[in-house]
């Protein structure tokens, strides 16, 4: 018995995909009797014929509207194969359910009506086979009981080749066909002596299967949780690309970090090796910090850990992308956030130009500029998603990543803080937010930095998480370690202050003398601000379920739970996430930072006299 | 078991154990519902597999005192053998319901009210079901992580994008999501992974004296098929060539043309 395939049925709206798919279950037996009484009945009770698509479009409205709404998939068995049938809406505002149905599939079919010919979501949709990289595409040229002129369905296969061309698509094959009397579908037709092809279950039947990746390409390990059993770490994970075997030294990307393979847990038995698309369980054979949305691969051939990338996004939201808006870019298990630094071109994939004004964003073609808060390991071309509030909204593709380089300038200034000061109207300083985890300082530091940059001022914040994914990612989260984290931060927040830049640092920085020591090397322009939750309240917020992990003894050391944190006794500011509020806090975080950075009485003359 | 079919198999468990493993880290507090059907069983096997041995996330029966003996004593076996954490959550009963719905529906809107009563009570956020697209037409619709508002209803209009493997992150405001690590799954590929993994069934499903259960529900509202099948290859061989559909059996379904679809906009699974 051959292997399953998955195939999707694509076309305008009303081209007849539905009834297509409805026909070729009836005509090859895979339809069930109940099935076939059920259809006749519900056409019979709304004055139609037998109307096939009515064995998919299950849906109430889908029904009365006589319109596919939702995305669904039956099977079909042609011989000894299976297929499932993916049928997917051509309707305008359906674009994403089309997208959800189409990206998995091994095969399409290009529906296309004999008269109309190729319309606007025809062209939406090879758009998405391009996207998709969907190779075999089957043109059905439907509804010749209708057109009837040789010609001119030929015409319409021709322009469906032409446009599936211009995106880089080859049809495989062009067949005319009648859903609605089955002509060149189940069986080739008497009515088309000038075609004398296969019919579509001829071509169906030598479709590829399904594509799976070699396993010598490099290999690529998603990492989507870290469990603990017994003493050991078991990172689970599931194989991207190439083969993985016990023994083998991982890099982990973004931190670097390698270590060697003890053992590959599974169950019931453990395995020896693993390729693409499996789940494994690594066991290393030194402590090494992995958590999920890293990537781990062999030595040669890592992937790049970017923070600067472009990519090319296929919109589904009603809502356009904004440069200054703030996504989330998935790639693979990794999900991190990712400001849109700008919108470098718009495509719509139906004249594959630049769009006229007010045109839907839904179907829109984007080429983004993201910049990630912090490092993400990707590679060119990989298969991402941007989402909003949790949702993919956009199905991208990296298509130029620049790597995180190092430049080291050494500078003898000829220009002091005060004329920066007075160039910029404000102070250069560090606040610096510490509290439990989950308290809210990074909230507040985004917030007041987001603020801050609308009234003019120069400020960054930078997070925990940045830094220990980039500077200090060879530490770990020892005392020493944390001191030393905490010392490099400090440094960096005075370059920043000394820049001229309000520094927004927010750190859990539990040790009082760690934060000290902070203020020593900062001097002057550091101002404490003691984000205050208790505990109780972090750990239900726990937005990244480090207290549940650290309730369960995956996370030893942990603020809070089994590692002290030192109340600051006299904070600059205290900011009560408990009792108030994000606005309140934010609002009260930028009146101090306001005032603070406020440069001292001008020196230049007050008009009046002169 | 012919080599590319076992490769079809394994793409679905591999597929299914990553979904799992997902779902399990981003969706916190979770539970599975468990039928004792093979569906349910068989994903109780292969969460085993994902988390090495044991499932670590409560098993829920949503109980409505009315499923077959063989099934109860199925379940004892089962949640004591693989160490499960049973709780099965007695649903309220059938004078409870809306009178408007037909009666073959109510002991699924029992079951839907009883889900309810369980995530008001237990605040789990990812509720696992073994559903499959290829059951029944509006199921076919379904997404793997699919959101209910806070009443625990479907929005079958609006339903998330998913593609590649990227489905939703964030659980609606008030409500929480079902998973379905089963969904590309057909009848087929449950009972071929039952025979290759060895997963126990309950012993209805297998043919006595002529006839067997294809799928089990509730006593009084499922019935026996006619059928020679006392072995699960017997059943393969049967599924291979059968143009019955496989909830037949179930009576709820045919009542009236939309009521599966209103059981499920309401909740059901």
């Amino acid at each position: 018995m051959s292997r399953d395939a998955r195939v999707v049925v694509l076309g305008h709206v009303d081209h007849g995909k539905s009834t297509l798919i409805g026909r070729l279950l009836h005509d090859t037996g895979s339809l069930p009797e109940a099935r076939i009484a059920e259809v006749v009945a519900s056409s019979r009770r709304r004055g139609l014929e037998t109307e096939w698509s009515f064995a998919l479009d299950a849906l109430q409205d889908e029904r009365d509207q006589a319109v596919t709404i939702d995305t669904t998939r039956v099977w079909l068995r042609i011989g000894e194969r299976r297929f499932a049938i993916i049928d997917a809406p051509g309707h305008e505002e359906f674009l994403a359910n089309a997208m959800t149905g189409a990206s998995d599939a091994d095969a399409a079919v290009l529906v296309v009506d004999a008269e109309r010919g190729v319309e606007d979501q025809t062209r939406r949709h090879v758009y998405l086979l391009g996207l998709l990289a969907i190779r075999e595409v089957i043109v059905a040229v439907n509804k010749i009981d209708a057109a009837g002129d040789p010609a001119r369905i030929a015409a319409a296969g021709d322009a469906a080749r032409r446009a599936l061309d211009a995106v880089g698509v080859t049809a495989s094959a062009v067949v005319p066909v009648s859903a609605r009397d089955g002509d060149n579908v189940a069986s080739r037709s008497a009515r088309t002596p000038w075609y004398g092809g296969p019919a579509l279950t001829e071509l169906l039947a030598s479709v590829a299967a399904r594509r799976e990746r070699a396993d010598d390409e490099p290999l690529r390990i998603w990492v989507q949780d870290v469990y603990r059993r017994g003493d050991e770490r078991v990172v689970a994970g599931v194989v991207r690309s190439g083969r993985v075997r016990t023994g083998d030294v991982l890099r982990v990307a973004p931190s670097g970090k390698t270590a060697r393979i003890a053992a590959l847990r599974g169950w019931p038995r453990d395995a020896e090796s693993a390729g693409p698309g499996e789940p494994v369980g690594v066991v290393f054979d030194a402590p090494v910090y992995v958590d999920r949305g890293d990537l781990l691969s062999h030595e040669d051939g890592a992937p790049a850990a970017v923070r600067s990338l472009h990519v090319r996004v296929c919109w589904f939201d009603r809502e356009p992308p904004h440069a200054g808006e703030t996504v989330r870019l998935r790639a693979g298990s990794a999900d991190v956030s990712a400001l849109i630094v700008s919108v470098l071109a718009t495509t719509d994939p139906r004249t594959l130009e630049a769009p006229e004004h007010g045109v839907a964003s839904r179907g829109m073609v984007y080429e983004l500029a993201l910049q990630t808060a912090v490092p993400v390991a990707l590679d060119l071309r990989e298969r991402c998603a941007l989402a909003r509030r949790g949702v993919p909204v956009g199905a991208a593709h990296a298509v130029s990543l620049q790597p995180l380089g190092v430049n080291v300038v050494a500078a003898s200034h000829l220009v002091d803080a005060s004329a920066r000061a007075e160039r910029n109207a404000h102070r250069g300083l560090v606040v610096w937010l510490t509290g439990l985890p989950a308290s809210g300082k990074t909230t507040i530091a985004m917030h007041v930095e987001r603020e801050l940059f609308r009234r003019g001022y120069h400020v960054y914040a930078l997070d925990g998480d940045t830094l220990r994914t980039g500077l200090s990612r060879d530490l770990d989260f020892s005392s020493e370690g944390r001191s030393e984290n905490i010392r490099r931060v400090a440094e960096v927040a005075k370059l920043l202050a000394d820049a001229g830049t309000i520094a927004l640092i927010s750190l859990v920085s539990p040790s009082a003398s760690d934060r000290a020591r902070a203020r020593e090397i900062v001097g002057e322009g550091f101002h404490e601000v003691y984000v205050a939750a208790s505990l109780a309240t972090c750990e239900r917020r726990d937005p990244k379920n480090l207290y549940k992990r650290a309730r369960a003894g995956e996370i030893a050391g942990f603020t809070g739970i089994d590692a002290p944190y030192d109340v600051p006794e006299a904070a600059e500011l205290v900011l009560n996430t408990e009792r108030n509020d994000v606005d309140r806090t934010v609002a009260d975080a930028v009146e101090y930072v306001v005032r603070a950075a406020r440069l001292r009485a001008p020196s230049r003359s007050v008009n009046g006299s002169a | 078991m012919d080599r590319s079919v076992n490769d079809d198999l394994d793409a679905l468990e591999s597929g299914a154990i990553a979904i799992v493993r997902d779902a399990y880290r981003l969706f916190e507090p979770c539970c599975v519902l468990w039928s004792m059907g093979k569906d349910s069983t068989a994903l109780l096997w292969l969460m085993r597999k994902a988390f090495l041995g044991r499932v670590p996330i409560p098993v829920v029966q949503l109980d409505t005192g009315m499923e077959l003996p063989e099934v109860y004593a199925f379940r004892d076996q089962i949640a004591r053998e693989w160490e499960l954490d049973l709780r099965a959550e007695h649903c309220p009963p059938e004078e409870s319901c809306d009178p408007s719905l037909p009666p073959q529906s109510r002991a699924a809107a029992r079951k839907t009210e009883g889900l309810r009563a369980l995530l008001a009570r237990e605040g789990y956020r990812a509720v696992f079901v073994g559903i499959r697209r290829d059951e029944q037409a509006t199921r076919a619709k379904e997404r793997i992580v699919s959101p209910r508002s806070l009443d625990g209803s479907w929005n079958v209009r609006e339903q998330p994008p998913e593609f590649w493997g990227y489905t939703l992150t964030e659980i609606p405001h008030g409500g929480h999501v079902r998973v379905h690590p089963l969904l590309a799954w057909t009848e087929l590929d449950v009972w071929r992974y039952t025979q290759r993994e060895n997963v126990p069934i309950v012993p209805l499903y297998l043919a006595r004296e002529g006839m067997r259960y294809r799928s089990l529900g509730e006593k009084n509202i499922t019935l026996p098929i006619a059928s020679g099948a006392s072995t699960i290859g017997e059943i393969i061989a049967e599924l291979e060539t059968t143009r019955e559909p496989e909830r037949a059996g179930r009576t709820m379904d045919f009542e009236s043309e939309a009521s599966f679809e209103r059981l499920r906009g309401a909740g059901y699974m």
